[in-house]
C-alpha cells in the first residue's frame, strides 16, 4: 500500500509551527509555552497510538513471528523430537501436489467468484439507480442477505443443497431430473459459489453510493451531446465509479483468498472438522487448518500460512500497482471531507 | 471424497457411548439428593478435570461424582484440536476421553499417557483377570499396540465389522439368510448387497449394504488381515498396499464403490452413520458391530426383522477385530490422578458399567458383567448367540504410532473417489498410497524417535 | 418508451429479488415442518401439519439463551472497546505530533489489509499455552487495540474538527485526555455509530474465532447453532437447525432494518475511502 502518498501531506496541517500567527500575545510570554506544550503533546501522541502499537506487537507481530519461527521446525506441537528443519517445510510447499492444488483452485474460485460477485453487486445498483417507485424497499430487501451472518447463511445453503430433504433436489426431482449429491464433490464448489455471491449486497450498496455521488449535469451533458445510455456508462459513469470498484476488487479478492466458508457447509464444521471438507472446496485456508488441527503438522502448516500471507500481500500490492493511475486516493486530511451519505431513500 | 476423517467417525464411535451414558448416569446411587451445592462448591478443593462429551454426566450425576470422590469436578468437551493444546501446554485434563484402537498407540508412543498397571495392581474392583481381550487395543509396548503396559480402559467396545441385516428385506427379494455361525466371503456379501439394493429411475432407494463401519482405513486392514496380510509392516513405520492381500482388498473396495449400492467414499451418507438410513427402512445390510443392537432396540418394528451376523471374510483366515474401544485415559501429567483411579474403578466397574451393559450398547469391557448382557427378546437372544461365537475370532489389528488414523483416512479419501471413478489399477492406486502414508509414517518416526 | 423501460427495470429488480430471497423461504419452510417429513420422497414443498415445536425444541435442546447471551456478551464488549479505542487512537493520529507518527501511521495503513485469520491460529496457539483459551480476555485484548480500518475513520473526521475548538480548551488548561473525552468524542457520534454497527455484527456472526478459544459452554451461539443440533447419535436435526437459525438470523434482520441508515451508511463508508 503506498503510505507515502497517504502520509505525505500529513504533516501540513496541524504541525504546531511557530509561522502560525501567535495572536496578539507578546512573543516573549508565549514561546517557552509553545515548547512545553509541543513535548506534552508528543507524549500525548504516544498515549494515544500506544495501546494500538502494543496489540500490533502483541497480538500481530508476534504471532506472525511465531509462527515463522514454528514454520522451520517439523514441530507436531505434541512430540519430543521437534526439530529446525530449516527450509524444508517451504520446499514441501512447492512441491506437495495437494497443496499447489489448493493454491489453483483457489485461484480460481477467486477469479471466478469476485468478477460475479462484483458484476451482480453493480448490476443491482444500476437497477436500483433507476428512476424507480419503493427504491427504498427494494434496496432493503436486495441487501438483506447480505446482512445474514456467515454461520446463518451457510446453514440456510446446506438445508437448500441437502442430498434428501433439500429443495435443490426436490426441482431436480420435479423436471425428472436425478437429484445430485451437492454439497459433495463434484457439486459443493458450485453451492460455494452461489452462497458466496449470494453475498453480493455489501458490493451492491457501496456502488449504489459511488453512483449517486456522480453529478447529474455530467450525465444529463453527456445526453444532450447525443452519447446513448450505454456510452454514457462505460465512458462517465463506470471510469468515475473506478476507485469505488477498485477498492471492492482488492477487499473482496482478500477476502476470498482467506475463505473458510467451505468448513461451515461441510459435515462437520469445527475446526477439526477440516479433513471432512469436499475436495473441490478443499481451499488453501482449509488446507491450512487440516495440516494444523486434523495432521498436527505444526511446522508445515506455519510454512503455509506464511506462503498465504506473503501471497496476499503480493497479490495486495499488485493490484495497487496495475491500478495506479487509473484510481486515484485522496486523503489528505484537508481535503477528506467526512461524507454523511443519504442513499437514495424515498 | 474425503468424508472418511473425524467428523463422522467420530460420531458414530461416540453414539456407542452416549445412548448407554445416558441411561447409566441415572442410576449412580441416590446421595444427590441432600446435596444441593453447585459444582463450583465440591468437597475437598481438589479439581478433578475430565475431557468428555458435554452430555457425559447430568448435573445430578455430577454432584453425586464430587461427593463420592470429595473433588470438584470440571467437565471439558471432547474436543481433539483443545486436548492437543492443553497436552502442549503440560497442563492436561485428569481424564480424557479417547478411542483406544486408533488413539492409544499415537498417545502412548509421545510418552503422554499414564501406564495404570501399577493402579491395576493395588485395586480392588478392576482386576486385569476380568478385562476382556477388547481391551488390549489400549495397550502398547513401546513398538506396538495389543501387549505391554496398559494405558486405558474401554468402556464397551463392539467387534465393528460384524453386520445387521433385515429379514423382511432377505425375504422380499427372495434370498436366503445369512447364516449365524458361519462367515459369509466378502464376494458373497457384495452380491448379496446388489441383489437387495432397489432403485427407482437410476437413483437408490434402498441401500443394499454398508460395508464401511469404522472407516476404510480400518476396513482395509480387516480385509487384509483376513486374506492373510498385513497393511502394516512388522516395525509399523510403514504400509505396504501392493501385496497381494491388500491389492485384493483394494479391489473389493473399488467394486464396492462402483456398484453404488451403499454410502461409501464415493457417495457419503449425510448422517455420517447408517442409524438414521437403518430406521427409515432404506438399508438391508449395514456393517455395525453389537452396538447397534441399541439402535434397533429402540424401535419395535426393527427388532421384529433385524439380525446380526459374523463378520465377512476376504480369505480364508478368519478375523473380526474392534476398531473402537471408546473409553478414558490418564495423561502423563494429569494433576490428580487419584481420583481420577476413582472415577475409573466406579465407571468401569460400578452401577454406570452394569447400566451399559444391559442397555446393549456395546459388549462390556469386563467379562463379569456379561451375564447382564439384554437377551429378553428373539434379536436380542440371536445377538447375543452369535456374539458369543465370534468373540474367539478377536485380534487386535495394530495401528501405527508414527500416523493418526484419520490422517491416513485423509490419504484414502483424497485418493480414493478419483482412482475409482477413473477405474485405475489397482497396483497403480497402491503405489499412490503407499507414497503418500509412507512419507506421513516417516515424519511421524522421525519426531517420535 | 420510458415506461418500457422501467417496466423491465421493476421485472429484473423482483426477478433478483425472488432469486435472492428464496433461500429466506426455504429457510422458514423447513423450520415450520415435522422431523418426520424430511425424508419424505417426494420432498415437501409446504409444511404438512406446521407447528412451533422447532422452535420451542431449538431453543431447549441446548440453553440457546444461555448461548445468544454468550454471543451479546461477547459482541457487546469487543464493539464497545474497539470502537472507543479506534477513537482513541484516531484522536492521536489527527491532533498530535510527534516524532515517529508518519511511520507508526503508515503501519497501522499497512495492516489495514493484514488477513486476520492468518495471525488468528499461532494467537490461538500462544493464548493456549498462557491458559487464555475459555476466557473472553482475548476479546477484550482485541478490542483494546482498536482495528486500523475504524482508526482511520476516526482520524479523517478529527482532523477535520476546527482547531479553535480544542485551542480553546488548551487555555482553559484542559489536558489532552480531557479534550478527547469531553469535545471530540461525542461530536463524533456517526463514526461511532458506524464502528459499533460494524464491530457489532461482525463480531456477531464470527465463527472461527469462538469456535477455536472458547470451549463450548462458553461459546457462542453462531458455534452452537451450526454444531449443537445433533441428536444422541450425532445425526443432524434439519428442523431444529432451521428453527435455530432462524431465531439466529431474524435479531439481525430487525436489528437492521431498524438502524438501517446506520448499517447502510457504515457500509457504504467501508467502501469508500
Amino acid at each position: 500500500m503506498s503510505t507515502e502518498q497517504l502520509t505525505g501531506p500529513d504533516a501540513t496541517p496541524d504541525a504546531p509551527s511557530p509561522a502560525r500567527p501567535a495572536g496578539g500575545e507578546p512573543g516573549g510570554r508565549r514561546a517557552p509555552r509553545h515548547g512545553s506544550q509541543q513535548a506534552r503533546r508528543a507524549g500525548a501522541f504516544y498515549v494515544f497510538a500506544g495501546p494500538w502499537v502494543l496489540g500490533f506487537l502483541g497480538l500481530t507481530v508476534f504471532p506472525l513471528g511465531y509462527a515463522l519461527w514454528l514454520s522451520f521446525t517439523n514441530s507436531d506441537g505434541l512430540s519430543p523430537n521437534a526439530r529446525f528443519v530449516g527450509l524444508a517445510n517451504y520446499r514441501e510447499v512447492f512441491a506437495d501436489p495437494d497443496t499447489l492444488a489448493s493454491f489453483a483452485r483457489t485461484g480460481l474460485f477467486a477469479a471466478i467468484t469476485v468478477p460475479l460477485t462484483i458484476v451482480a453487486g453493480l448490476v443491482l445498483a444500476v437497477l436500483l439507480n433507476q428512476p424507480i417507485r419503493a427504491r427504498g424497499l427494494f434496496r432493503t430487501l436486495l441487501y438483506l442477505p447480505a446482512v445474514v451472518p456467515p454461520v446463518g447463511a451457510a446453514l440456510t445453503f446446506k438445508l437448500i443443497f441437502d442430498r434428501d430433504s433439500g429443495s435443490a433436489n426436490g426441482v431436480l426431482d420435479l423436471l425428472g431430473v436425478n437429484g445430485l449429491t451437492w454439497l459433495g464433490d463434484p457439486y459443493a464448489r458450485y453451492v460455494l459459489i452461489m452462497l458466496t455471491v449470494w453475498g453480493c449486497g455489501n458490493v451492491m450498496i457501496i456502488s449504489l453510493a459511488g453512483l449517486q455521488d456522480i453529478p447529474g449535469e455530467l450525465l444529463d451533458a453527456a445526453r444532450v451531446d447525443g452519447a446513448s445510455q450505454w456510452q454514457s456508462f462505460t465512458r462517465i459513469v463506470l471510469p468515475l465509479l473506478s476507485p469505488v470498484l477498485f477498492f471492492q476488487v482488492v477487499t473482496q479478492l482478500i477476502m476470498t483468498l482467506q475463505t473458510f466458508v467451505p468448513l461451515l457447509i461441510s459435515l462437520d464444521p469445527s475446526p477439526k472438522g477440516v479433513s471432512a471438507v469436499p475436495d473441490s472446496n478443499y481451499l488453501i485456508m482449509i488446507d491450512v487448518f487440516s495440516q494444523f488441527f486434523a495432521n498436527g503438522r505444526y511446522g508445515y502448516a506455519s510454512a503455509l500460512l506464511w506462503v498465504l500471507f506473503l501471497f496476499i500481500m503480493l497479490v495486495t500490492l499488485l493490484v495497487f500497482r496495475l491500478s495506479k493511475g487509473a484510481v486515484f486516493y485522496s486523503v489528505d486530511p484537508e481535503q477528506a471531507k467526512p461524507k454523511t451519505r443519504t442513499i437514495g431513500d424515498n | 471424497m474425503p468424508v472418511s476423517a473425524r467428523g463422522p467417525l467420530d460420531r458414530r464411535r461416540f453414539l456407542a457411548a452416549s445412548a448407554g451414558v445416558a441411561l447409566a448416569t441415572a442410576a449412580l446411587p441416590g446421595c444427590a439428593a441432600s446435596v444441593d451445592s453447585g459444582s463450583g462448591s465440591g468437597g475437598g478443593g481438589k479439581t478433578l478435570t475430565v475431557m468428555t462429551l458435554v452430555d457425559e454426566w447430568d448435573a445430578k450425576t455430577k454432584r453425586s461424582i464430587e461427593k463420592m470422590l470429595d473433588v470438584t469436578l470440571r467437565i471439558i468437551t471432547y474436543d481433539v484440536t483443545k486436548l492437543n493444546a492443553m497436552l502442549a501446554s503440560k497442563n492436561p485434563p485428569d481424564v480424557v476421553r479417547g478411542i483406544g484402537a486408533t488413539d492409544a498407540p499415537y498417545f502412548a508412543a509421545r510418552g503422554l499417557m499414564t501406564d495404570l498397571d501399577p493402579y491395576f495392581a493395588k485395586s480392588e474392583v478392576l482386576k486385569v483377570s476380568d478385562l476382556a481381550s477388547a481391551n488390549d487395543v489400549w495397550r502398547f509396548d513401546g513398538e506396538k499396540q495389543g501387549t505391554g503396559p496398559r494405558y486405558g480402559l474401554a468402556k464397551d467396545y463392539s467387534q465393528d465389522s460384524m453386520f445387521w441385516y433385515r429379514t423382511d428385506m432377505f425375504e422380499e427379494a427372495g434370498l436366503e439368510l445369512p447364516s449365524d455361525t458361519e462367515p459369509l466371503s466378502m464376494d458373497e456379501w457384495l452380491d448379496l448387497g446388489e441383489r437387495l439394493t432397489r432403485r427407482r429411475l437410476g437413483k437408490v432407494k434402498v441401500y443394499g449394504l454398508n460395508a464401511t463401519g469404522m472407516g476404510v482405513f480400518s476396513q482395509l486392514m480387516w480385509m487384509t488381515a483376513s486374506a492373510g496380510g498385513s497393511v502394516f509392516a512388522d516395525d509399523m513405520a510403514s504400509v505396504d498396499f501392493s501385496s497381494p492381500e491388500a491389492l485384493k482388498a483394494i479391489q473389493w473396495y473399488a467394486r464396492y464403490a462402483k456398484a453404488d449400492i451403499g454410502p461409501s467414499l464415493l457417495n457419503p451418507n449425510p448422517d455420517g452413520w447408517d442409524g438414521p438410513t437403518y430406521q427409515a427402512s432404506r438399508m438391508a445390510m449395514s456393517c455395525s458391530g453389537f452396538w447397534f443392537g441399541g439402535v434397533i432396540a429402540a424401535e419395535p418394528k426393527l427388532t421384529e426383522v433385524s439380525r446380526f451376523a459374523p463378520a465377512p471374510q476376504l480369505g480364508g483366515h478368519r478375523v473380526s477385530p474392534c476398531f473402537g474401544g471408546t473409553g478414558f485415559w490418564m495423561p502423563k501429567d494429569a494433576q490428580n490422578k487419584e481420583a481420577a483411579w476413582k472415577l475409573f474403578e466406579w465407571y468401569f466397574a460400578g452401577q454406570p458399567a452394569k447400566d451399559r451393559a444391559a442397555a446393549g450398547w456395546g459388549l462390556p469391557s469386563l467379562d463379569s458383567l456379561r451375564a447382564s448382557m439384554p437377551k429378553e427378546n428373539a434379536f436380542q437372544k440371536q445377538a447375543y448367540a452369535v456374539q458369543e461365537q465370534e468373540a474367539a475370532y478377536f485380534s487386535v489389528l495394530p495401528v501405527s504410532p508414527y500416523a493418526q488414523t484419520d490422517a491416513l483416512n485423509g490419504v484414502l479419501s483424497k485418493v480414493l473417489p478419483d482412482a475409482i471413478r477413473s477405474g485405475t489399477k489397482p497396483g497403480k492406486i497402491a503405489d499412490a498410497l503407499n507414497s503418500r502414508m509412507n512419507e506421513q509414517l516417516a515424519r511421524g518416526k522421525e519426531l517420535v524417535g | 418508451m420510458v415506461l418500457a423501460r422501467r417496466k423491465v427495470v421493476y421485472l429484473l429488480l423482483i426477478a433478483a429479488l425472488v432469486l435472492l430471497l428464496s433461500p429466506f423461504g426455504w429457510l422458514l419452510i423447513t423450520a415450520f415442518k415435522a422431523p418426520s417429513e424430511l425424508r419424505a420422497v417426494p420432498i415437501h414443498w409446504w409444511p404438512h401439519h406446521p407447528s412451533l415445536d422447532n422452535f420451542s425444541q431449538a431453543l431447549t435442546l441446548f440453553d440457546y439463551l444461555g448461548y445468544a447471551r454468550n454471543s451479546l456478551t461477547i459482541a457487546g464488549l469487543y464493539s464497545v472497546l474497539i470502537t472507543l479505542a479506534s477513537a482513541w487512537a484516531g484522536y492521536g493520529f489527527a491532533r498530535l505530533q510527534a516524532p515517529g507518527k508518519r511511520f507508526v501511521f503508515g503501519l497501522m495503513l499497512a495492516t489495514m489489509m493484514t488477513p486476520q485469520i492468518i495471525t488468528l491460529i499461532p494467537t490461538y496457539l500462544l493464548f493456549a499455552k498462557v491458559g487464555l483459551v475459555n476466557t473472553y480476555i482475548p476479546w477484550i485484548l482485541w478490542g483494546l487495540c482498536g482495528a486500523p480500518y475504524l482508526i482511520f475513520l476516526f482520524r479523517q473526521f478529527f482532523t477535520n474538527m476546527p482547531k479553535e475548538m480544542e485551542e480553546a480548551a488548551v487555555l482553559d488548561g484542559c489536558g489532552q485526555i480531557r479534550i478527547f473525552w469531553r469535545i471530540f468524542l461525542p461530536q463524533s457520534w456517526p463514526v461511532i455509530a458506524t464502528g459499533l454497527i460494524l464491530s457489532f455484527s461482525w463480531s456477531w456472526g464470527d465463527y472461527i474465532s469462538p469456535a477455536l478459544l472458547l470451549d463450548d459452554d462458553r461459546t457462542t451461539l453462531s458455534v452452537k447453532i451450526a454444531t449443537g443440533y445433533v441428536n444422541e447419535h450425532g445425526s443432524g436435526l434439519f428442523t431444529l437447525v432451521a428453527a435455530g437459525s432462524v431465531m439466529y438470523i431474524v435479531p439481525v434482520l430487525a436489528l437492521f432494518l431498524v438502524l438501517q441508515r446506520g448499517f447502510i451508511t457504515s457500509t457504504a463508508t467501508s467502501g469508500l475511502k
